[in-house]
């Protein structure tokens, strides 16, 4: 059974297609969910307080929040300075983005999409320096 | 109105981090409030100024949940239009005010709302011009 590690890397190769087909809005949903499935990944593994999937669910149950903001505040508090401070910007807005994407009429232009892109690798980049 | 909240929030911080410069405009694309800041080499190491940013962040968040207010450092993310509000420490507005009250007559004309805080923050230009 495929990981979520592997999972986040194909969602965003299955952005990267969809963004080199000119499904510029829909490849949104895809870069988001990378970072998504990378951050629970992140949580199950991490050396520190490593919480396996099941355990997640039940937090985010209990907190009685949703589950992206959950994860997020967990995920911040893997981090450290700057990169804690860009990880939480760059995901709001991603998250901003996504659901422009998903639930309204926006349609993205290449540019738009392509700064998703670069956002959701961002986020990649510093989810993979929590070991 | 949020707007003025979230500035009395900046400026209360920007009382402690002087150095830090705030700007807040008004982001079209995203329909809420954008806020960018530069943060000085000096504090890029400073455990206790992330926190207390973050801090300010979900404060300011705080103030309309529905709406959230969006962050970047610099322009990393976003970029402000030119009618930006560049938000000052209360101190340096006083600094300023004193400044133009004493060179120019005219200044007595200005009051400190948003439009001229922003004139005033380029103070050393405006008196060399003159």
């Amino acid at each position: 059974m495929p990981d979520l590690d592997f999972k986040s890397t194909i969602s965003l190769k299955a952005g990267t297609l969809l963004f080199n087909s000119e499904y510029y809005t829909q490849a949104v949903h895809c870069f988001y969910y990378s970072v998504i499935q990378l951050m629970k990944y992140k949580l199950a593994h991490c050396s520190l307080g490593k919480l396996d999937y099941a355990q997640q669910d039940l937090r985010i149950e209990v907190n009685k929040t949703s589950t992206h903001d959950w994860l997020l505040k967990e995920i911040l508090a893997k981090l450290s300075r700057q990169s804690k401070d860009t990880f939480d910007n760059t995901f709001r807005i991603l998250k901003s983005d996504r659901i422009k994407a998903d639930y309204y009429t926006d349609a993205f232009s290449k540019e738009m999409s392509d700064k998703c892109f670069t956002n959701a690798d961002r986020l990649i980049s510093i989810l993979k320096t929590i070991s | 109105m949020t707007k003025d909240k979230i500035i009395n929030k900046i400026r209360s911080f920007i009382s402690k981090y002087q150095n830090v410069r705030f700007s807040i405009d008004f982001l079209e694309e995203y329909g809420c409030y954008g806020v960018a800041y530069i943060v000085p080499e000096e504090l890029e190491n400073v455990d206790a100024f992330w926190d207390e940013l973050m801090e300010l962040k979900n404060g300011i968040r705080e103030l309309s949940p529905e709406s959230q207010t969006l962050f970047t450092e610099n322009d990393m993310l976003f970029s402000l239009s030119d009618k930006a509000y560049n938000i000052l420490p209360e101190t340096k507005l006083m600094e300023t005010t004193k400044c133009f009250t004493s060179i120019n007559e005219e200044a007595h004309q200005f009051s400190l709302d948003a439009e001229h805080i922003i004139f005033a923050d380029n103070c050393d230009f405006y008196l060399l011009a003159a």
